[in-house]
């Protein structure tokens, strides 16, 4: 009789458990069904080895399946002075077979020796889930020295150069170690473009290459006297790239133009600021930046009205709509966004401007 | 334990809850999977031999900096390998137009502003800061096309610059053939 006031109630309660327990399920399921087969993210160490070194390809794997099988293939190509390419035969070089399909698992595999000069390396790791479903990851690098005069270097390479996103990384000619600059083009690749939270589900959507010539960085407060950087002697084979970043030792106060961007060899911050501009299309979040709206996904509003009124599609409320001091700009971000920061340390991208990165991916692969 | 119309509450809600962070979840990622899908479908594997290959190549356009201003270089057009970069419409505070010589567009693109250098090194207590040039070069992006007659360069909503290119691009494409 307690129920009497709520009939319906009562018969939710009667099966309540039931359907709670089905439902639980079907979430469960659908999840496991319709996730993706596996995140990999592949690495060789080190990232530009000469000829004959010893080379340790590496794969961080998960999958909400779990992880049976992960297995290792090479390709070797041979390559010329000229570019001309000799393609060799895939071979399979070892395999793990996991007890228990952890949900995640990193392997690693050393191959003594390395390779001889004038080849280009093609790694492929395959990931099988406890589903039985494979997911197949390939890179492609190449040996020092490479051959082909004037041309970027690959050295981390995943996917069609029209399709992805291509970044040089360029020394200047005041590096001293090409050995620590080489660590550095690593750092950059695997502790800053790639791990970077919006980025890394994307991972193979970038291409990274070293380049042969040297640039040099100038200070943006002494572009009056010393001139804009000087960019190095086969630039016009680097146009087709997305970011071009001149890596220097000496401190100075970094800026881009032209297409091109410097930074302190170390500092990540500056690489994941300055490459949320020239690859995604990512205005200032601080006063006195470059501002502008784009037209679909902004991290820029013109106005304080249009960013309250995109706030609640954007994961943000109409309170994060502030102004970039006195610019007449407006932004959602938090101040921890990275389009807000630059420097040694990346702060990673805020959500608005995850849509943004999100958007510039697919637009870049779908429409080249 | 005894179900009254307070567990019962409690139940509905709980119930609620997970079944729509479920969903939320499900739907999140259904759509990465099928963006990733798409996304990876669409990107062919790398070609060892894509730099060479003839018909990827793009053309690069270049100007001088006048007190500020865009004057087209007499230098002719520079027939660059591979196509051009990643170019969105959408976004950047600049807008390139380039049209045939009887004005139709071809194609539009956005870029951040090229005369300008731009310093972000907000760290050490620095901050932002971009300088209009007074001199220099600049180059403009477009793909390979000999048709290309005009291009155009503007402000994101302002008026635009033509510049007649077809005289460059011609002399450029006879200096690579």
């Amino acid at each position: 009789m307690k129920y009497r006031f709520f009939p319906i109630i009562y018969k939710v309660r009667k099966c309540l458990v039931r359907k709670f327990i089905l439902g639980c399920i079907l979430c469960v399921m659908l999840v496991v069904h319709t996730g993706c087969v596996a995140t990999t993210f592949p690495m060789h160490d080190p990232i530009y080895p000469a000829s004959g070194e010893n080379i340790t390809f590496s794969i961080e794997a998960s999958s909400s399946e779990g992880i049976d099988r992960v297995e290792l293939y090479e390709l070797v190509s041979s390559i010329n002075a000229a570019g001309t390419v000799t393609t060799g035969t895939e071979t399979f070089l070892t395999q793990w077979n996991l007890i228990g399909s952890p949900s995640s698992t990193t392997r690693s595999y050393t191959k003594t020796g390395g390779y001889s000069a004038n080849k280009l390396v093609r790694y492929r790791f395959e990931v099988t889930n406890g589903a039985g479903r494979t997911r197949s990851h390939d890179v492609t690098f190449a040996i020092r020295p490479y051959p082909v005069p004037d041309q970027p270097v690959p050295i981390f390479i995943q996917g069609d150069v029209d399709h992805v996103f291509d970044v040089v990384f360029i020394p200047d000619a005041d590096i001293t170690n090409m050995t620590t600059f080489r660590g550095h083009c690593k750092g950059m690749i695997e502790d800053a473009v790639l791990d970077e939270p919006s980025v890394e589900d994307w991972c193979r959507q970038f291409n990274f290459y070293i380049n042969p010539d040297t640039g040099v960085a100038t200070d943006y407060d002494r572009i009056a006297i010393d001139g804009l950087h000087q960019v190095p002697a086969n630039w016009a084979n680097l146009s087709f790239a997305e970011v071009k970043v001149l890596m220097h030792q000496n401190n100075l106060r970094d800026y881009a133009s032209g297409g091109l961007f410097s930074t302190e060899q170390q500092n990540r911050g500056t690489m994941m600021h300055e490459a949320g501009h020239a690859m995604f299309g990512l205005a200032d979040e601080y006063p006195s930046g470059a501002h502008w709206q784009a037209s679909e996904f902004p991290n820029n509003w013109s106005t304080l009205a249009g960013a309250q009124a995109d706030a609640p599609s954007r994961h943000k409320t109409t309170a994060d709509a502030v102004q970039m001091g006195t610019s007449g700009w407006y932004k959602i971000c938090n101040s921890g966004c990275q389009m807000n920061n630059s420097g040694l340390v990346p702060t990673n991208y805020d959500e608005p401007c995850d849509d943004r990165v999100v958007y510039a991916i697919i637009d870049n692969a779908i429409n080249p | 334990m005894r179900v009254t119309k307070y567990t019962t509450f409690l139940l509905v809600i709980v119930t609620v809850l997970v079944v729509s962070s479920g969903c939320a979840t499900v739907m999140r990622d259904q759509k990465f999977a099928s963006n990733r899908k798409k996304v990876e479908k669409n990107t062919p594997p790398f070609d060892p031999a894509y730099f060479r290959q003839a018909d990827r190549k793009h053309l690069a356009i270049f100007f001088e900096v006048k007190d500020g201003r865009l004057v087209l270089s007499d230098r002719p057009a520079q027939v660059r390998p591979a196509r051009m970069p990643y170019r969105s419409p959408t976004t950047g505070d600049v807008v390139v137009v380039y049209r045939d010589a009887g004005g139709k567009q071809i194609g539009r693109y956005a870029i951040s502003d090229p005369v300008v250098a731009r310093s972000c090194d907000v760290d050490k207590g620095r901050k932002g800061a971009v300088a209009r040039l007074q001199k220099g070069t600049v180059e403009i992006l477009v793909p390979y096309d000999p048709e290309i007659s005009t291009v155009e360069i503007a402000p994101k909503e302002g008026k635009f610059t033509s510049f007649k290119v077809g005289a460059r691009i011609k002399s450029g494409l006879r200096l690579t053939n």
